[in-house]
């Protein structure tokens, strides 16, 4: 992680607040802190910072910085009050300068295999020792389908579904079982169009082709059952709406696999 | 384990010598690569440092009028036309005397491309692989860019931003295939330039591309950036609706429509931007987009190195954004390729061919050389790396 | 000097094949009556430098035998883009019926090659 930028970040933050660089995102530069930026009490925090990108356009990147942090913590809150749908709570925001405080959510993996993200996770499963076919991957992938359902069916879009921005945290002491969390939400939005759904989507099941590529056949099938079996709670109105959201997303892919590719 | 030096170069040779043909859009290539044989190659993924030496690099363009595109069939023509005269002087510049004897293969585009300019071209190969009794290979274009952009850069494992005008994709290599993380949902990025180009009849020589990006220079006003549409859409974009938006306008300042308030000033009715203002805006979204979904495949597969090839590869803005995007990333390094190697030609072609023919991957059969418009990255083998 | 020759089968036509008549002018020039440029980019102002080249000629003025195959595939080209514009035209409903002469020829030569059987047209010859 650049100097320059954690610089900036200390001489933002109130002075002697205890802050560990994590991850160093595309867009967002992510801390964790052991105190809450306003509250006595302790527990585990996270930091979420979009530093100022040097290379667009001074009036792209303010638009994109502001934009995407208060959409996201917009989005956050309305998201957190849906029965079933698992998101960080949004603890504090500051759009102009792009910081978000969020909870803590996840674990180190075993062996080292590292954050408990989905994509370390499948990683995990797939390796010599592992079993990619195992039930744990496929409930938690279901599950995960899920999540997306329920993001959907209530009119909302993430816009960037990769194995990454999907955070696992173990349900209660069951040491098998792990609740995805979806994270990440700065180009969601709040939409009913059966395009956005279509093409969100398309780059979930794109994103687990190229990352998860040996195994992605059975993962996108799993995924999508999850992902009906919400709209399939609705009953027929459900079900009429599911045929159109997939229907789409058939269209999307085959407008990628048609687009003619000249020169 | 990869071997590169399995088969053996030919007439006791201690190097391979490949015959590239590349025409899969508006330029002509032929180029000839020597690979030397090289012990390290026997035991280990080494295929982005070949020792290539390029012994020539012919090009020619079908250029036509400021405001018209180039048709599959005038393309097609100039290859036809032209394939015979840059052959030779190809092999002439690279010493070849006796191209039965000095060539190990000769490589060709086998797409993804225009038929008819591709249709072209594989005939001259399949006729010079009859008379001369060399093998053949047929080439992934957007391969060819990749691996010439290793060899140049020694790139071991990059992020590749492949832009051009057919082709707008963010790679990466993973399990003997390179792989699509991102690319346009819609129109690629030079299709995007060039259609905007023609709107405002700027000129095709040497590209419209590379015009738009002198206008960019120009821009008088780069504080106060024209707002555009920013579609990015996770690691994939879309740049239709940005054209439609950026097209009418360029049409209105095209005909002086005084009555687009946006342009012309109501009160003065001097136009507020210029043809000038409208390049810079449109190249600082479109880059802007290109290195943020470059960056968030980074992000997605640990990298942090960029390769950047393709026509649009050149533009020393998208590097200067991409190497700006990089500092500040650990150790983030950027690649990128001058204008001989961005620019489609047949260098890279005869190279990435000739990693494939040392892999025993050459054409048995001439029903092998059909040549297709469409052909994805990620449908190659790529049997060269580990 | 063996001559080129080229066939086209489609579901609605079992054969048809194109075959040099080397005393017809389309086969004695390189310079083709459907392979020049669009009109279209003429129009906007294009020099056409891809204009092929005279076939080359020997010392007794005699056309080299490269050059006449180039003559030959030249001529073939033209004859075969006619016959697929007609056809197109065809399916566009804009001509409803074929020349009687031409689809007499056809005829002969379709029958000609289930008969004749001298040839059974698998030959590569693209």
């Amino acid at each position: 992680m650049s100097e320059d930028v954690l610089a900036k970040v200390y001489e933002y933050l109130t002075p002697g607040l205890p802050v560990v660089p994590i991850a160093q995102g595309a867009e967002a530069v992510v801390f964790t802190s052991e105190k809450h930026p306003y509250l006595p009490n302790s527990g585990k925090f996270i930091l979420k910072y979009r530093p100022p990108k040097r290379y667009r356009h001074p009036s792209i990147d303010k638009a994109l910085t502001k934009h995407r942090t208060i959409g996201e913590a917009r989005l956050l809150t309305k998201l957190f009050l849906i029965e079933g749908l698992k998101v960080p709570k949004l603890i504090a925001c500051d759009a102009y300068n792009g910081y978000l405080w969020l909870e803590f959510l996840g674990e180190e993996l075993p062996h080292g295999k590292g954050f408990s993200n989905l994509k370390n996770f499948l990683w995990m499963y797939a390796t010599d020792d592992g079993d990619p076919y195992c039930s744990i991957v496929e409930e938690t992938l279901k599950k995960v389908g899920q999540q997306i359902g329920l993001l959907h069916w209530n009119g909302y879009c993430h816009g960037d579904l990769t194995s990454s921005n999907i955070v696992l945290s173990r349900s209660g002491k069951n040491e098998t079982s792990w609740q995805p969390y979806l994270i990440d939400f700065g180009l969601g939005s709040t939409t009913d169009s059966v395009e956005d759904k279509g093409v969100d989507l398309y780059v979930l099941e794109r994103a687990i082709i190229s990352t998860h590529s040996a195994h992605a056949e059975a993962y996108n099938e799993w995924l999508l059952k999850g992902f009906s079996e919400i709209y399939k709670r609705y009953g027929d109105a459900g079900e009429v709406k599911l045929k159109e959201v997939t229907k789409r997303f058939q269209e999307v892919r085959l407008r990628g696999r048609k687009r003619s590719m000249i020169g | 384990m990869v071997n590169l030096n399995a088969v053996a170069p030919g007439g006791g040779r201690e190097y391979y010598v490949a015959l590239g043909l590349e025409g899969s859009a508006n330029k002509l290539g032929v180029g000839v690569v020597k690979h030397p044989v090289v012990g390290k190659h026997e035991g280990g993924d080494f295929s982005y440092d070949c020792e290539s030496q390029i012994l020539s690099n012919v090009r020619d363009t079908y250029i036509t009028p400021a405001g018209e595109g180039f048709l599959p069939r005038d393309t097609a023509r100039h290859h036809k036309n032209w394939c015979v005269r840059l052959i030779k002087q190809a092999l002439e510049e690279a010493g070849i005397q006796n191209a039965a004897k000095d060539l190990d293969v000769i490589c060709f585009t086998k797409g993804p491309g225009m038929g008819a300019p591709l249709h072209s071209v594989v005939v001259a190969a399949r006729t010079c692989s009859l008379l001369w009794g060399v093998p053949l290979v047929g080439v992934n274009h957007c391969v060819g860019h990749i691996e010439m952009g290793r060899e140049i850069t020694k790139a071991v494992d990059p992020v590749v931003l492949y832009v051009s005008g057919g082709n707008t994709q963010v790679i990466a290599y993973s399990e003997k295939r390179y792989r699509i993380f991102g690319e346009t949902l819609d129109i690629a990025i030079g299709n995007c330039l060039d259609r905007f180009a023609r709107t405002l009849r700027i000129s095709n020589y040497p590209s419209p591309g590379y015009n738009i990006e002198q206008l960019a220079l120009n821009c008088k006003k780069k504080d106060t950036l024209l707002e555009l549409p920013y579609t990015v859409k996770g690691m994939d974009l879309s740049m239709s609706g940005i054209l439609a938006y950026i097209d009418n306008l360029a049409k209105d300042l095209f005909r002086d429509n005084r009555k687009n308030r946006q342009l012309f000033d109501r009160d003065s009715d001097e136009a507020k931007i210029s043809v000038e203002d409208l390049c810079f805006a449109l190249q600082e979204n479109l880059f802007a987009m290109l290195v943020e979904i470059t960056e968030r495949a980074m992000a997605h597969v640990n990298s942090n190195q960029v390769l950047i090839v393709g026509g649009v590869g050149c533009n020393l803005r998208l590097q200067e954004m991409m190497q700006q995007m990089c500092q500040d990333r650990a150790n983030g390094q950027v690649h990128a390729t001058d204008e001989r190697f961005c620019i489609d030609n047949g260098v890279m072609i005869a190279h990435a061919g000739l990693l494939q023919y040392r892999m025993g991957d050459f054409v048995k059969d001439l029903s092998e050389t059909v040549v297709t418009q469409k052909f994805r990255t990620d449908e190659v083998y790529v049997a060269w790396r580990e | 000097m063996s001559v080129p020759f080229a066939s086209y089968s489609s579901p609605d036509l079992e054969s048809h094949v194109f075959r040099v008549d080397p005393t017809c002018p389309r086969y004695q020039t390189t310079d083709g009556s459907t392979t020049g440029p669009s009109p279209h980019v003429l129009n906007a102002g294009q020099i056409d430098k891809d204009r092929p080249s005279e076939p080359r000629t020997d010392d007794n003025g005699q056309i080299t035998t490269l050059g006449q195959l180039r003559c030959h595939l030249t001529g073939l080209q033209d004859e075969i883009n006619d016959f697929l514009t007609e056809r197109m035209e065809i399916a566009k409903g804009k001509k409803t019926k074929l020349e009687e002469s031409r689809e007499q020829r056809i005829e002969t030569e379709i029958k000609g090659l289930l008969d004749g059987g001298d040839d059974n047209g698998n030959d590569d010859n693209s």
